[in-house]
Formats: C-alpha cells, structure tokens, sequence
C-alpha cells in the first residue's frame, strides 16, 4: 500500500469515522457551549487546531519516554503554553471576545480531545504521523463546530455572523447547551447515514464502546480499584481480526438475549452466580493441583524396577544376527570355491 | 449550624440549580464516556470530587490574601491551573510512594484530575465569591453531579440500546446526544432560564 493512500485512509477515519466530536463524544464542553454563533465557533475551531497541532508535536517530540501519570500533567502544561497567549492577544485585540468565551478559554488547556490524541497517536508514532493526525482531526472537529455554531445562530437569533436574516421563527432555546447536544445529535446521525451509505464495512459505533453499559453498578470499591478502565481508549480496536469481532459480537448477542429474559432477575443476584462460577472454578483448579501433586509423589515413592536378569540360555537379537552373519560367509566362501573350479574347468 | 447551610447551599447550587455538567456542559465528554462503562463510576467520582474540593479550597485561600486578589482573570486562570498541576503532582507522590494502588488507578488519577469540571470549580468559586466552606460544598457538589449526571445518562444509554425501533443511523452517539439535550433542557428548567421567548 503506497504512503499517499495509507494517508488518505487515516485521515478518512479521523475525520469521518473516529470523529471526534460526533462519535467520539471528546471536546463536547466548548462547543456545546460557546459554539452558538459563526463568529465564536469560527475562533473556537481555530484554537482548537493550533493547540491540537502543538499539544501532539511537542508530545511526539518530547514524551514518548515519559510515563504515562506525568504526561496527563505535561499535556494540560502544553495547552497552557498554547492557550495563555491566545488569552492575553484576544484580550488585547479582541475583547469582546474574551468576554463570550468567558472561563472556557483557560478551560481548553485542559480539553479531553488534546491528552486523547496525544495519548493515542503522538506518543507512540513519529512527528509526521501527529502532524497528520492532529490536522484531520483539528480539521474535523472544526468543522463540526462551525456548523453547529452556523445553525445555532440561524435558528436561535436570526442572523448569520452577526446580519440579521428574516428568520420567520426563532428558537432562543437552541443557544443553550440544549440546543448544542441536538444539533451535534442531528450531526452525528446525518454523518452516521453517510457512512453507512458509502463505506458500509466500517462502523463509527466502534468509537463509542457501549459493551459494558448492562454492568452492574454496584460492587466492592476494591473490585472496582482493580478493574481496567480508559476513557480515552480506542474503544473497540480498528485493526483486530474479522474472526475476534466476530466472537465479540457473538458474545454480545448471547448477552442481549440473556439479559432480555432475565431482565426480573437483580443485580445482586447476578453478582452472586458469578462469584458461585468463580467460587466453582477455583474448587475444580484446586482439584487438579491436588491429584497432580499426589501423581508425583506416587511415583517418587514406589521403587525403580531393578534390570532384569537374562537367563543364560535366552537368545537375544544379537545371537540371531552373528548367526546370520556366519551363514552369509559360509555361503559366501561356497559360492567361491563352486567358481574357482569352473573357471579352472574351463581353462583345461 | 449556618456553617453546615452554607456548605449545603453551595453544593445544591451546583449539583442542580446551576448544574455544572447539563447547564454548563463542564465535564459533559467525561459523563458520558463514563456511562458507558458504570463500574468505574465510584473511583473516578471520588478522585473528581477529592481533587474539586481541594483545588477549589486553595484557590480561595490563596484568593484571600490581597496581593493575589488584585490580579486580572488571565492571572487568576494561571494560578487555578498551577493550583491543579500541583495538587495533581502531589497527590501522585504520595499514591507513588506510600500507597499501594495498581498502576491502572494511577492512570485514572490523571483523568479525574484534568478535566473541565474540576478546573472550573475555582472559576465559579471566584467568580461568585465563595468563602471557603462554599468552596467545599461547590467541590462536593461537583462530585455529585458528576455522579448524577453519569448514573442519568447511564439509564438512558441502557434504554436506547434495548430499543430495536431506533433508525440505525441514530443509534449509538447520535441517539446519546439526543437523550443528553432533554436531560440538559431539563435542569435549565430547574434554574429558572427562560428558553422559548
């Protein structure tokens, strides 16, 4: 595969199917926001790409010896490098900016789409690689949120950036983080539909990992300490094989159907077979240990078998061969004594 | 007694009159990843409610001495974030070097600890000029609204996924968000904004 499509494809699944807003559900709190109008979603989205591109520059540059508990920390340090300045220069030349955006300026230093990328791509792949990446990504999640703040701003004031369109109706609700969530909602199945319509093997839902949501929300907090848990995971892995998504899906439909029918059965309860499975299993590998262990003493305590003892007149394999042996020389020294006089007959 | 009031008036203020995740959209991402994944929900709403209460305690404090009071917003937003950034390495010091968590909930740490909902707390704090039990209480509260907010979109998420009449192209996130803008119309209901004026 040449580097030019191998490119394409990540940046098509970047944009379109790992969306980050859409499918992803990452960076919703600013655009959900502030994104209500042309004006701010157009400053949103570009401060958004400039601290996605250094936040993974820096992160592929300077992080991947790091470990991973001081890199949260160093990720919200970057944003903080990237979004101070952007603070003091809006603040300087465009105030009234920075009186909309109000707290969610400093609060983008600590945007969840930046240590997921970082965390994701920058890390463990080159410099280029994050370049391309923090650029599909910062392009596809500007996008979004132009489009969300365009239609926010036609519906609710209408007006497009900022002249007044004659709007028969507006809805004032919609510059709410109400009216954020449906119009990212509307988006999202929109680009759903286009997916499925052009690229019917692949499957945004991928993005969002909803196998555990039937879990049981109760359990020991020790429990829960040891579980394993990554918010900003992959999700369902893009490159495992047809045969694991496969079992995978499996697993989940039997789940589903179990879950249907026993839908009156508590979550108590379900904790409790599971314990007794897991009770059982220790019982039944406890078993196997046991026999194992007597198996070898067994056999460390009963005593070798002493060599037999060959009674003289037994005839072994090596007797029947040197018999062999001498039969074949005598035929042999025959054979040539019979030849010796012919030969001799016929020189006469 | 007003001391315990006051802690409980901050919290409520938080946790629904103005709630932070639905009406602010403050840790809305982190809500609804958590959702769908409900067995971690009480280690990372604790981590997130220890590390609201505490940077928002400091930041007042440090608030009430008068050379930083006089700083501008810029200034103020730099101090909370180093007020994080400490509070976070500190607590990973201590968790590094006497405590005995798995490596999985030191990861978690960072997650609880650098978010939106927790940053803005101080903001809030500054902004409507807490005192330091308020701090508290908005703290606490935070974490309780997290908590709210998760176990509410959780049910949903539950629900949707039975659901076998949704279009295709609407299940999943799209569904999600849709569910989520009802619950967000919902506590701007109960703060009182007018919305269809």
């Amino acid at each position: 595969m040449s580097d030019n499509s191998r490119t394409f494809r990540r940046i098509r699944n970047s944009a379109l199917i790992k969306n980050p807003l859409l499918f992803e559900a990452i960076g919703l709190c600013p655009v959900v926001a502030i994104a209500h109008s042309l004006k701010l979603s157009v400053f949103l989205a570009v401060v958004t790409a400039i601290e996605l591109i250094v936040c993974e520059v820096l992160a592929s540059l300077l992080l991947k010896n790091v470990r991973r508990y001081w890199r949260v920390a160093l990720y919200a340090v970057f944003g903080v490098g990237v979004i101070f300045p952007i603070m003091i220069f809006t603040n300087r030349f465009f105030p009234d900016l920075t009186i909309n955006f109000g707290i969610y300026l400093p609060l983008m230093a600590v945007n969840s789409l930046i240590a997921l990328h970082c965390e994701r791509v920058a890390v463990k792949n080159t410099v280029k690689d994050s370049l391309i990446d923090a650029l599909s990504a910062s392009l596809s999640y500007g996008a979004v949120t132009i489009i969300v703040g365009f239609l926010r701003e036609l519906f609710a004031n209408g007006s497009i950036g900022g002249i007044s369109v004659n709007m028969p109706v507006t809805f004032s609700a919609l510059a709410t983080p109400f009216g954020g969530f449906l119009i990212i909602g509307f988006a999202a199945a929109g680009l759903k539909a286009f997916i499925m319509k052009k690229y019917p093997d692949k499957s945004p839902d991928r993005a969002f990992d909803t196998s555990e949501i039937r879990r049981s929300l109760r359990g020991s907090l020790k429990e829960l300490m040891k579980d394993d848990f990554d918010p900003y995971g992959d999700g369902v892995n893009e490159t495992e094989s047809a045969f694991i998504r496969v079992r995978k899906e499996r697993k989940l439909k039997a789940e589903q159907t179990e879950f249907n029918t026993k839908e009156i059965a508590t979550d108590t309860e379900t904790e409790e077979t599971v314990k007794q499975k897991s009770k059982k299993q220790k019982v039944k590998k406890e078993k196997i240990k046991k026999e194992k262990v007597s198996k070898i003493k067994k056999q460390k305590e009963t005593p070798r078998r002493e060599p037999r003892i060959r009674p003289e007149n037994e005839r072994t394999y090596l007797d029947d061969f040197s018999d062999m042996l001498s039969e074949l020389e005598d035929y042999k020294s025959r054979t040539e004594t019979e030849t010796e006089n012919i030969d001799g007959g016929d020189e006469e | 007694m007003s001391i315990f009031l006051k802690l409980i008036a901050a919290a409520f203020y938080v946790m629904i009159f103005q709630n932070l995740i639905f009406n602010g959209g403050y840790g809305i991402s982190e809500a609804i990843r958590m959702s769908a994944k409900p067995r971690q929900l009480v280690p990372m709403a604790l981590f997130m409610t220890y590390f609201g209460a505490v940077v928002s305690t400091i930041c007042v404090l440090l608030d009430s001495i008068s050379v930083i009071h006089s700083f501008n917003e810029i200034l103020h937003a730099l101090l909370f974030m180093g007020v994080l950034l400490l509070t976070y390495v500190a607590t990973m010091a201590v968790v590094l070097i006497y405590g005995k968590v798995s490596p999985r909930t030191v990861r978690r740490i960072g997650i609880a600890a650098f978010n939106t909902l927790v940053l803005a707390i101080p903001f809030i704090n500054y902004r409507s000029a807490f005192s330091v039990v308020e701090a508290i209480g908005a703290g606490l509260g935070a974490g309780i609204a997290y908590v709210i907010a998760v176990l509410l979109i959780n049910n949903g998420l539950k629900r949707l996924d039975m659901n076998k009449t949704i279009p295709p192209c609407f299940k999943g996130t799209p569904s999600v968000f849709i569910y989520t803008a009802i619950l967000s119309l919902a506590f701007i209901g109960i703060s009182g904004t007018s919305v269809f004026i």
